[in-house]
């Protein structure tokens, strides 16, 4: 049918103008362009346009509206195919058509015989009563009789297994709470995708309920006892029922699950993974072994190659020293046979005698090439070559001779400091180093610094250096460790320090004393220097200190010696009884005094110590004087106890 | 789908709003409680930008580290070529920026650990895309609170000022593609103010006279003006005028210069000398302005302006006024000579129907007050503030997009209006006449109508004959004989197609009917 008719309309004014791209208007424009139905100028203001098909007259006259619960609503209302997918706005329209269509009163003014008490009427209502709500709505479609509940047929997966799940799935996914289902997919889904639709099934969260089945309405309870009997029952059939819907989807999700060909795939692609991965590490310890091997192995002969280098390097200089000595010992051979025949040139025997110690001399002096130019020149010169060779090995060994003694020397100057002692000359060195100052010093430092102090010994050594004069060489602190422990483990009797100072005390008293002395005094001097000798000798002490002695020893009698001629010449001689009985001197008293703390009781030979203390004092004289002290003191004080 | 957004981006401010599924349009107010965020964006030297108040906040102190005002260089290459236009926009923004480059260089300088060494100085290069981008994306941070989806991103649409080229808006959208945005459309401002105070949305119901709207807005630095006709809910641009560089800025450089004076007078100091004494007595000023709006008289104070001396001063409102006028002048006449220009280029536009306020400095009562004794006639549209009403435009042109998903950037749409109604009849029962096509409809358009049957007997000459009448012209339509229409209950049904044809440049429309 083509009845239309196309005209121009030149008087219809128009203009062109830009319009702002904004505002209802413009977009309602906008749409009804795109629109192809265009918009319908009618006065009738349903729009009833897609909603719904018509519906079979005798269908509803065949339905009882008493038994309105097992009526299919959508198929009364005309949504027969649209069923759940029909939007509130279908359903109202849906409605209000069949409203128009089959209300009593419309029907009545077209003449129809209507039994109000009975008429179908009443099931349209019901079906918009029920669907029209949302939460009746859902309790109906929960139990939708079109849903098909069952499971794909074994046949059904064996032949068409993504089709035949895919369906199902799709038609359980309007159950899911959450929107956006995953699909199912495809034999090539990816392995998250399969996860995924996996995990969002096996956790289907369904909002299927059965409280359309129930048995009984809650509000037809006569009282509230009753009606709460009532709620409990169907509660407890909505539960069971709840639970078989979840059995179902369960079975349904396991049963496609099982017989997924892809997740047999992933397993068998993680199985294969797995062991390559096995393989691989497997495969990479093996070859890191065999790298280990190897290695081992190349070191190994690499050393085995290095060592018989070396061992032949070896066995050849070895080698070429015994053919050295071999060619050595046969130019001697041939010297020595040359000399025995040509008789050693001799020309007396006394002569031989000396070319022959001259011929063992030179086979040892020359070196093999001078051997085989003297043996060469023998040949032709004969005697002259010999004696000329004779007298370059004496020479030889006797710059030898001299070379030794040169370095002897030297040894000597070096070492002696031209002390001229031969005793202890190695030692004096050392022993200088602890000079009595230094001695002194180190005491008191060790003193001062008591133990505890950080870094002690370095500290005392400082300390000694920075005091000592700087005379002699700097000690360290090892040095003034050593000296320490040796001082410590000394006893103080027999220390040297205080032979020592019991010498310069000595010394000085000697020098004060000079005109007095006589040659007696000589030898009682040499007494204590001897048995101070002695007291070392016994006691141990380190040579150090015994060189010490020695020396000063030494000197003490220079010094005496000199008094001692002295003496003989002017001074007047005095008898040693006159020395013995004369009274103590101050210092004298004060060497007693200081001989008697130093030795205590206890220390065995006492006297005879302190005696050594005191210069011309024999131990009588000591112990006389002592006890003389001793009973001065006791009178004393018996004096003084009197008076008190 | 819901909810949508709409966000006015300005030099000096941003505002977004946001429209439920019920079409109510809401402006969002941000983290300080402001419903209009500042444009202003802070680099810290290190990774972290700020935008917003505290940026504003921090940019007195650390200038060379803030870029703000940046949207006027949101523009092509091209259009900021001229020298002029860009120096003047260069004396607005705090830090550096590379005229060859298009490039915003943002400095940074780190004090050296020890004396001996020389500080450090970093720097950060952004384009005035990639500004508009971290604003917006702050903005989208709010636009969060409502909008829960995560998987697609909001939509949004949003406003450019009228006079920026087609490729701004280009750059505009790709700014707040990245920012997170899902533009839907991108609209002039004044067409959103429009939109916004829902004017032409009666139109729809009743056809009433044709509306002329005038915007005037008044921003942070620039004003411009813009003329629109209202018919049918369509809106048609007449005219736009500007940007003149009359803007917020100016009013309080007025009381600024106020202050240095009176602080001049007072303590012998010129506060001119110290740029930190001119920011201090600008932040208070531009204080003082906004509360001015809305009080009639404020304490302005200030802290050690200078050297030590607070200032302090009572500004009243008439005060205020008196120290603006000038600048209110100016801007009145230069508004007046747009106006008189757009009359004589548009004869019709004899009177302006209506006044739309956009721009946060036309909050200031005595601008209004002045623009309602200019023009007695308009109904001036200030319900809503003034900053906001771009955003609210936007957000409701949200709620009328066909398909949120396209994007539309054209800013007009070339159409083909009617100028008169046109009517249709059958036979010659004109008392039955429908109308097809008000006037102002955009064609082509295509309406069904039901016609009743006139009662002149059953010929088929007769049965199929139809009769149009636009203005004082009547046109016959006779559908083919061959063809008989059905009737329905006495009611013909028919389709009218009403297109048009360009021939030879003139615009020749055509009508199609056709019987159901």
């Amino acid at each position: 049918m083509t009845n239309s008719l196309q005209l121009e309309c030149g008087a219809l004014k128009v203009a062109r103008h830009k319009i702002e791209c904004v505002g209802c208007a413009y977009f309602n424009a906008r749409r009804q362009i795109g629109d192809a139905s265009g918009v319908e100028r009618s006065d009738s203001d349903e729009k009833l346009a897609g909603a719904g098909e018509d519906v079979d007259i005798s269908y509803l006259k065949s339905l009882d509206p008493k038994e309105w619960k097992d009526q299919d609503h959508y198929s009364v209302l005309g949504l027969g195919k649209l069923r759940y997918e029909a939007s509130d706005d279908d359903i109202r329209r849906a409605y209000r058509r069949m409203v128009l269509q089959h209300h009593p009163d419309k029907r009545k003014a077209k003449g129809e015989e209507v039994i109000t008490d009975d008429d179908y009427f009443t099931c349209i209502t019901k079906a918009y009563e029920i669907l029209g709500t949302a939460k009746t709505r859902r309790s109906y479609d929960s139990v939708d009789p079109e849903f098909d509940d069952n499971f794909p047929s074994q046949s059904d997966i064996d032949n068409n297994y993504f089709n035949s799940f895919n369906k199902y799935f799709n038609l359980n996914a309007r159950w899911s709470e959450k929107q956006h289902v995953p699909p199912f997919g495809e034999v090539d889904a990816k392995r998250e995708e399969v996860e995924r639709f996996y995990n969002f099934w096996y956790d289907f969260k369904s909002w299927r309920e059965f409280s359309y089945l129930d048995e009984e309405d809650k509000e037809k309870g006569q009282d509230r006892d009753e009606r709460r009997w009532i709620e409990k029952e169907n509660k407890a059939a909505r539960i069971k029922r709840k639970k078989e819907e979840m059995t179902r989807i369960r079975a349904l999700v396991d049963l496609a699950y099982n017989s997924d060909k892809r997740i047999q795939r992933f397993k068998q692609e993680e199985k294969d993974r797995k062991a390559a991965a096995k393989r691989a590490k497997m495969d990479a310890a093996q070859a890191q072994k065999a790298e280990a091997d190897r290695a081992v192995r190349e070191a190994a002969l690499a050393k085995e190659k290095a060592e018989k280098a070396e061992q032949k390097r070896i066995e050849q200089i070895r080698i070429e020293r015994e053919q050295q000595k071999k060619l050595l010992k046969k130019e001697r051979k041939t010297l020595r046979d040359k000399l025995k025949d040509c008789k050693y040139y001799a020309k007396n025997d006394k002569d031989q005698l000396k070319h022959m110690e001259g011929t063992e001399k030179i086979c040892e002096t020359f070196s093999l090439a001078e051997l085989q130019t003297l043996n060469k020149a023998m040949e032709t010169k004969g005697r002259e070559s010999f004696v000329a060779a004779l007298q370059t090995a004496e020479r030889k060994i006797a710059d030898e001779l001299e070379e030794l003694n040169l370095a002897q020397q030297k040894k000597q100057t070096t070492n002696g400091q031209a002390n001229k002692t031969p005793a202890g000359v190695k030692e004096v060195k050392k022993g200088d180093v602890w000079s009595n100052e230094n001695v002194q010093l180190l005491i008191k430092a060790v003193n001062l610094f008591p133990a505890g102090t950080a870094q002690r010994w370095d500290v005392i050594a400082t300390f000694i250096n920075q005091h000592g004069g700087g005379a002699t060489t700097p000690v360290t602190a090892r040095d003034v460790l050593n000296k320490a422990k040796a001082l410590q483990h000394s006893d103080h009797s027999k220390s040297t320090l205080k032979t020592q100072a019991n010498e310069a005390a000595f010394q000085s008293f000697e020098k004060s004393k000079k005109e007095v002395q006589t040659t007696n005094d000589i030898t009682l001097g040499d007494s204590p220097a001897e048995s101070s000798k002695e007291n070392v000798k016994q006691n141990g002490a380190p040579p150090v200190n015994n060189n010490n002695n020695q020396q000063q020893q030494q000197q003490e009698q220079q010094q005496q010696v000199e008094p001692k001629q002295n003496g003989v010449a002017a001074a007047p001689p005095t008898t040693n009884g006159v020395s013995s009985k004369s009274s103590w001197t101050k210092e004298e008293q004060a060497l007693l005094e200081q001989a008697m703390k130093t030795y205590p009781t206890t220390t065995p030979d006492r006297w005879d110590c302190i005696a050594a203390c005191i210069p011309n004092r024999s131990k009588k004289d000591c112990l006389r004087r002592v006890k003389e002290l001793v009973e001065l003191v006791n009178s004393k004080k018996e004096a003084q106890a009197a008076v008190k | 789908m819901w909810p949508r957004f709409g966000i006015k981006v300005g030099n000096s401010t941003l505002c977004i709003a946001y429209v439920r599924a019920d079409g109510k349009a809401e402006v969002i107010a941000n983290k300080q409680g402001d419903r209009v965020s500042q444009a202003c964006l802070l680099w810290n030297g290190d990774t972290e930008i700020e935008c917003g108040l505290t940026a504003k906040q921090k940019m007195a102190t650390r200038p060379k580290q803030a870029v703000a005002h940046s949207f006027q260089l949101l523009q092509p290459a091209e259009a900021l070529a001229n020298d002029d236009k860009l120096t003047n926009a260069l004396k607005e923004v705090p830090c550096e920026y590379d005229k060859e480059a298009f490039v915003f260089r943002m400095e940074h300088t780190i004090p050296a650990e020890k004396e001996d060494q020389d500080d450090k100085i970093v720097t950060k290069e952004l384009s005035a895309v990639e500004v508009t981008q971290e604003l917006l994306r702050h903005e989208l941070e709010l636009a969060r609170q409502y909008h829960t989806d995560t998987e697609h991103a909001p939509i949004a649409v949003l406003s450019i000022p009228s006079y920026y080229p087609p490729q701004a808006v280009k750059l505009l959208a790709e700014a707040a593609k990245g920012a997170g945005f899902n533009v839907a459309q991108v609209i002039a401002e004044p067409t959103a103010a429009v939109l916004g105070y829902k004017i032409g949305e009666d139109q729809l119901e009743k056809a009433t006279q044709r509306q002329h709207v005038l915007t005037i807005k008044c921003g942070g630095l620039y004003s411009n003006f813009a003329l629109y006709a209202v018919q049918n809910g369509y809106f048609i641009e007449l005219a736009t005028f500007g940007p003149f560089s009359i803007g917020g800025r100016q009013f309080t450089e007025a009381l600024v210069q106020f202050i240095c004076e009176e602080f001049k007078r007072k303590y012998k100091l010129d506060p001119h000398e110290s740029r930190r004494s001119l920011a201090k007595i600008r932040t208070a000023a531009a204080n003082c302005k906004h509360i001015l709006t809305t009080l009639p008289s404020t304490q302005l104070y200030i802290d050690s302006l200078m050297d030590g001396v607070d200032y302090n001063a009572q500004m009243s409102r008439a005060r205020f006024e008196s120290l603006i006028q000038p600048v209110i002048n100016s801007l009145m006449q230069q508004l007046g000579e747009c106006v008189e220009r757009a009359q004589q280029e548009h004869p019709e536009l004899k009177r302006i129907d209506d006044i739309v306020l956009l721009g946060a400095t036309m909050q200031i009562p005595k601008l209004q007050a002045t623009l309602a004794a200019r023009f007695p006639d308009a109904k001036l549209h200030n319900s809503h503030s003034a900053d906001e009403v771009v955003a609210i435009g936007c957000a409701r042109q949200a709620v009328y997009l066909l398909d949120p998903q396209q994007q539309q950037l054209q800013k007009a749409d070339d159409c083909v209006l009617v100028e008169d109604d046109l009517y249709i009849w059958h036979g010659n029962d004109e008392s039955n006449a429908k109308l097809v096509l008000s006037k102002g409809s955009i064609l082509p358009a295509k309406i069904k109508v039901s016609l009743p049957q006139s009662g002149e007997g059953d010929a088929a000459e007769a049965l199929a004959s139809f009769k149009l009448r636009t203005g004082e012209s009547e046109i016959l339509a006779q559908l083919p004989e061959t063809t008989t229409p059905n009737t329905d209950d006495g009611l013909f049904q028919l389709e009218v197609e009403v297109d048009w044809e360009d021939k030879d440049g003139n615009i020749v429309p055509l009508v199609r009917l056709r019987c159901m």
